[in-house]
């Protein structure tokens, strides 16, 4: 039995327009808080993954996010789409829940970085898996996978990345060189002992 | 098969990936937007306490003024008696006037008495020997231009660096002092405890009606706190609604009294917890009458029941215990014209009428499976030991009867001996009161 009567009733909520959703769970209408959740829990869900070491770990980030997500719902104002706000929040969430930027970064010397040594090497566009991508990601050191996680599937510039994680331009740019460099190097030799000779015969 | 030109839009793809969401999650989030609300509603509490705190301390303030001014007033007063036994000059109300109409007035108790400045200055000065704090500015004693500074009801204290022409020392019958002042009201309590009716305005007749919030806090067993103190522990709260509560009283002297009666309240209970992975071993709440429990397991305890959870399992509840109590209390009190302050504590016998609301088990609830309340309320009649203490302010008042507005704060421990680990269990509410008390004749 809930404590207090939703607003809106549940059976109504797929009839009203997503502005008005908004507006009843900044009003902490249950039942629509729950239909956004339900709308991109999943998406969020693989979001916090990609940032978490365990799924324990990302179910307990996914909590704190959408805790946030409505608390802060207010401060949306119906600029942008709702789902890229959203994935804004789990993303600063991860950032700061983890306190990631201090606890697990080093910087990178762009020069002591040896990624020419894979640099060449451009993947097949085979059809990996989510999870093997994922995998590949969770093998980086700490610093580049957030990085790579905010430039190359997040979308966020050097200088957001910059300022997110309190670090210069310049470093989040070796660490995105390093990051890819063994990327590369990890889906070569994917490619050429296991996977990539089952791939490639395709 | 084509090769990418850049690595990045292989991985670019995990933006639009998706993975299922574990169990609990929205019911965690739930739970955590009920409790903010709560604690939304706990800041009001909070805040009207603070007021009332306020309120009260500025009717103390008032109260301390006033008496203040009793003092000076009935030190004029006795200048005035004086004036009237040696002058004949008096006005139609028998009050003593002065000789010259460049006059300040003074109020006393029950007399206006008319003084010209030099006359005041003069009495001031026999009385600044009689005190070093307290001075009546309507005498007009402390600044040199005395008409400037005749405001009523002024109070001020004199200080060190004030300086007057040193007097000869007032006659023995004016120096009054507040010791005096007890003594007289201690002969006019005699005279009034003489009287006939007396002895049957001890007793009273009490209504009052509370609005409660309540808060549990366990303590025992060392090896028990590190699951006691689990953060979802705060997601169980007690709401105890509006308390109706008659009692009958007796007035055993000025400050003490004993009381009993019947009260009846409402106790809600929300309780939202979750066992989340990362919380495998949790003890929310322990049943008293619970023996016999699991350590490696996680219980909820939800009024009369005991749950035991499992991983992922959410429970939400939301119920109603109607209770009678039968207090008997003794009480201490200090009270004064704008303020009470009470404390006491004592015995409450408490028999639950009725139960009402459910239990929610949601991972039963796909089945369909609601357990009602009054299966599981077990317990019909306890006892508790009570402590309680507020302030209240009386709104309307007459010599028989008082309305009082006030905040009260209430603790009931109860220790619980479990056959295994003993544990201790304690209440705690805070409420605002609304009360008539009635002397009976």
């Amino acid at each position: 039995m809930s404590l207090q009567q939703p607003l809106i009733k549940q059976s109504h909520i797929d009839q009203l327009d997503e502005q008005k959703i908004i507006d009843g769970a900044i009003r902490k209408d249950h039942a629509c808080q729950k239909w956004i959740y339900e709308k991109f829990a999943n998406k969020m869900m693989a979001v916090c993954l990609r940032y978490t070491a365990d799924a324990d770990e990302a179910k307990d980030l996914l909590q704190d996010s959408f805790i946030r997500v409505f608390d802060y719902l207010h401060q949306f104002g119906h600029k942008g789409s709702l789902e890229g706000w959203v994935r804004r929040v789990v993303v600063t969430s991860a950032l700061n829940h983890y306190n990631v930027a201090k606890r697990r970064f080093t910087d990178v010397d762009i020069d002591a970085v040896d990624w020419e040594k894979g640099a060449s090497y451009t993947p097949y566009n085979a059809q990996y898996t989510m999870e093997e991508l994922t995998m590949l990601i969770k093998q980086l050191p700490p610093m580049a996978q957030t990085v790579f996680n905010l430039f190359a599937v997040d979308g966020y510039s050097h200088n957001e990345i910059a300022e997110m994680l309190s670090i210069s331009d310049g470093t989040s740019k070796s660490n995105l060189f390093r990051a890819r460099a063994l990327l590369q190097e990890k889906l070569k030799n994917l490619e050429q002992h296991s996977y990539g000779q089952v791939r490639q015969h395709r | 098969m084509d090769k990418l030109d850049n690595i990045d839009d292989l991985f670019a793809k995990l933006n639009n990936d998706e993975k299922q969401t574990p169990a609990g999650v929205w019911e965690y989030i739930l739970a955590d937007q009920k409790r903010k609300k709560r604690a939304g509603v706990l800041w009001w509490y909070y805040g009207s306490a603070g007021l009332l705190l306020v309120a009260g301390l500025m009717g103390y303030y008032q109260f301390k003024k006033d008496k203040k001014h009793l003092q000076a007033y009935t030190i004029a007063k006795a200048f005035a008696n004086n004036d009237l036994a040696a002058s004949n000059n008096t006005d139609a109300n028998n009050n003593a006037v002065a000789q010259t109409p460049d006059t300040l007035r003074l109020s006393a108790v029950n007399n206006m008495v008319y003084y010209t400045a030099e006359v005041a200055l003069a009495k001031y000065k026999e009385y600044a020997n009689t005190t070093e704090h307290i001075v009546d500015r309507n005498s007009g004693m402390v600044e040199p231009d005395m008409k400037n500074i005749i405001k009523p009801n002024d109070v001020v204290t004199r200080t060190a660096n004030m300086e007057y022409e040193k007097a000869e020392a007032p006659p023995t019958d004016i120096r009054l002092n507040k010791k005096d002042l007890s003594k007289e009201k201690e002969e006019k309590d005699k005279t009034i405890r003489k009287t006939p009716n007396s002895k049957s305005q001890k007793y009273f007749v009490e209504v009052a009606l509370t609005a409660n919030r309540s808060y549990r806090t366990l303590s025992g067993d060392a090896s028990l706190s590190e699951h006691i103190n689990q953060r979802n522990r705060s997601e169980v709260a007690l709401i105890t609604k509006p308390a109706l509560a008659i009692t009958v009283g007796k007035e055993l002297n000025r400050n003490w009294n004993i009381q009993t009666g019947v009260l009846y309240n409402v106790q809600g209970l929300s309780a939202s917890y979750t066992v989340s992975t990362a919380q495998r071993k949790v003890f929310v709440d322990i049943d008293p009458t619970l023996k016999k429990y699991d350590t490696t397991a996680s219980y909820i305890y939800i009024q009369d029941s005991v749950y035991k959870l499992e991983k992922g399992i959410s429970i939400n509840g939301d119920q109603k215990y109607h209770y009678i109590r039968i207090p008997v209390l003794g009480e201490w009190k200090l009270e004064t014209r704008k303020l009470t302050v009470y404390a006491g504590g004592g015995l409450s016998l408490n028999i639950l009428l009725a139960a009402r609301g459910d239990v929610q088990d949601y991972q039963s609830a796909q089945s369909g499976v609601f357990v009602p309340v009054t299966q599981l309320a077990l317990q019909r009649v306890g006892c508790d030991f009570m402590g309680r203490a507020g302030v209240l302010m009386p709104i309307f008042g007459r010599p028989d009867m008082k309305v009082s507005f006030g905040f009260r704060g209430m603790f009931s421990p109860v220790s619980v001996f479990g056959k295994d680990v003993p544990l201790k269990q304690h209440n705690y509410s805070f409420a605002l009161e609304l009360g008539i008390r009635k002397m009976l004749k």
